[in-house]
């Protein structure tokens, strides 16, 4: 049975099944499952549809069709894993959000589905996020790395600013900053100080990893 | 040659005297910050230019300007209606006759949607929902006036305004996640959406073209099918869902006017061009150069006794910080790529945006004269 309803909860990802996910996941809790493995059907099923994602049968519609699924179904799975006193495995905690000024989410979804599909534990913030909010949360939670997104041409000096304000509270050297977006590219992230820069969502994963020596 | 018969001469795959080229238009025009610098750079300090998208920021460049750099193109706009006004808001924010609330960041360049008024809809919801009226007699206007004026007085190709947006009105109405799970989960909710969109698109192009139709050249429609790295929507589902009623709204266009039709999609649209073509799409255009696999040279072999293009000169990369001896390659490259045997009218990859120095600008048209004369020379 156990196995039935971790493919049930894979299946839910993998189907887009939007509307279901929050109640497979609270459905899979209140039958007993270990919470960590129903984390790990989520997260099989995102680093299928990344794979998918990444060789070109599958597309962008897709990954955030997935991403909304594995939102929904995660908050239940998670709540269970703190009651239960239990930690998961993590790569490393990163706190990911779009600056300040900036609503667009689709790329920063991306990004932080494809982190906890890949092993960390992300604590997304959402968009519009001030700078002394991202410094809040990566300060609150000893994060490892720092992820930030800005899509307009306007707003990508609000990466910068974070960076500074990083600085000023002395916390710069305890973590590493990543930078993404369309208006950005790698002179930019070397020119504001960030240790990062992915043009792409998998490539933003593959360098959160190569920063924090973990593949 | 007249800037009319240069551009049908060019869209029925047949060299003119020269390459037509384009800036204006929702979509292959120029933004107001953009246009503003031009004008700067120009010592036009007289001009004020008409905002003909305010989503996009798009202006209608003065007379003086469209004659300088020998555009080849005039648009035709529908007018606002007459009974329905956007809500505005006094966090630089209004809401669309679709109910759509767009909102522009401090110092930003276009409008972004803060909200998708269909995303808790159902079935029954979408009978109900207050739809946009596409017969408000507001719309149409003096239209057939200015069109016949326009056609019997001026001797440039007439366009009209990309409008009939079926795949991303659904998913701007419904939100991309929400509309994605309909294409999937729900078919029956996204075929009623976007039978509703055809129906109004339908309702709008039947008045529209039987104003204006007999004087046009060029009629543009779109939807952004595809992203920078390749499609954004599974080519079967479009082919399965959208592409009929594509094909429904494009027979219908081409029944009521001579004009070609003109499709927009941002993005490396490799994989849809040929159902396209099949319904009825006679140019492509922004041909996003910097997206994936969007090679001209190789665009233009397979598909360029079928399908003319419109654009090229990318936006992403040259036209902003380029220097201008780079403009001028980019120009030259997409010349030799795209133009011979006709078939290619020369602009920037979609809206010219504010960062493009007018210096640049300058250097596209004037080598786009240069290099853009028949028969093509450029190695």
């Amino acid at each position: 049975m156990e196995q039935e309803i971790l493919a049930g909860l894979k299946k839910t990802v993998l189907d887009y099944e939007i509307e279901k996910a929050e109640s497979v996941a609270k459905d899979a809790i209140s039958k007993g499952l270990d919470p960590i493995k129903c984390a790990e059907a989520l997260t099989e099923a995102i680093r299928q549809i990344g794979e998918g994602f990444e060789k070109g049968d599958l597309f962008l519609a897709d990954l955030v069709g997935a991403s909304e699924v594995v939102k929904k179904a995660l908050p239940p799975i998670h709540e269970e894993i703190t009651r239960r006193g239990q930690k998961t495995a993590s790569l490393g905690k990163v706190v990911i959000g779009t600056v300040f000024g900036d609503i667009h989410s689709i790329g920063k979804d991306m990004v932080a589905t494809l982190l906890f599909a890949n092993g960390f534990e992300v604590i997304d913030l959402g968009v519009n996020v001030r700078s002394d909010s991202f410094i809040d949360a990566a300060k609150k939670s000893e994060a490892n790395i720092l992820a930030m997104s800005a899509l307009l041409t306007t707003t990508v000096m609000e990466q910068k600013n974070v960076i500074e304000g990083l600085r000023k509270e002395g916390i710069r050297p305890k973590l590493k900053v990543i930078v993404g977006g369309a208006p950005i590219n790698q002179e930019f992230a070397d020119r504001i100080g960030a240790d990062g820069y992915g043009s792409t969502a998998l490539e933003g994963v593959a360098i959160a990893k190569g920063l924090l020596g973990a593949g | 040659m007249m800037p009319r018969e240069r551009v049908m001469t060019v869209l029925n795959h047949r060299e003119a005297d020269r390459v037509p080229v384009i800036m204006c238009g929702n979509h292959a025009g120029i933004s107001k910050g953009a246009y503003e610098k031009l004008c700067t750079y120009l010592g036009l300090t007289d001009s004020s230019a008409l905002i003909v998208d305010r989503m996009q920021q798009i202006v209608e460049p003065d007379e003086r300007v469209l004659e300088k750099f020998g555009i080849d193109f005039r648009f035709i706009y529908s007018k606002p209606p007459r009974n329905w006004k956007p809500t505005e808001y006094s966090d630089d924010s209004y809401r669309d006759e679709w109910g759509i609330r767009w909102r522009r960041p401090p110092n930003g360049y276009w409008y972004d949607m803060v909200d998708h008024p269909l995303e808790q809809a159902n079935t029954e919801d979408l009978e109900n929902y207050s739809w946009p009226d596409p017969t408000d007699a507001g719309r149409f206007e003096g239209l057939e006036r200015e069109a016949k004026r326009l056609y019997e007085k001026r001797d440039y190709a007439l366009a009209t305004a990309l409008a009939g947006s079926i795949y991303e009105q659904s998913w701007y109405l419904r939100s991309l996640t929400k509309f994605t799970f309909d294409l999937y989960r729900n078919r029956v909710f996204a075929e009623r959406l976007m039978d509703k969109l055809l129906q109004i698109h339908m309702a709008f192009y039947e008045r529209f073209l039987d104003s204006v139709g007999k004087y046009v050249q060029v009629v543009f429609v779109g939807d952004d099918l595809a992203e920078q790295k390749g499609p954004s929507m599974n080519p079967e589902i479009y082919r399965t869902l959208v592409k009929p009623r594509h094909e429904k709204l494009y027979k219908f266009i081409k029944s009521k006017t001579q004009a070609k039709l003109c499709y927009h999609s941002c993005g490396s649209v490799i994989p849809f061009i040929k159902d396209l073509i099949e319904i009825g799409v006679d140019i492509l255009t922004p041909i996003q150069v910097s997206a994936a696999k969007m090679d001209t040279q190789k665009l233009k072999e397979e598909f360029g006794d079928r399908l003319s293009f419109l654009g090229a000169v990318d936006t992403q990369g040259v036209l902003p910080f380029g220097t201008t001896d780079e403009v001028k390659d980019e120009v030259r490259k997409r010349i030799r790529d795209l133009a011979p045997n006709g078939g290619y009218i020369l602009g920037a990859v979609h809206n010219i945006q504010p960062e493009v120095p007018p210096e640049n600008i300058c250097t596209m048209f004037e080598a786009a004269m240069k290099y853009g004369q028949y028969p093509v020379k450029v190695a």
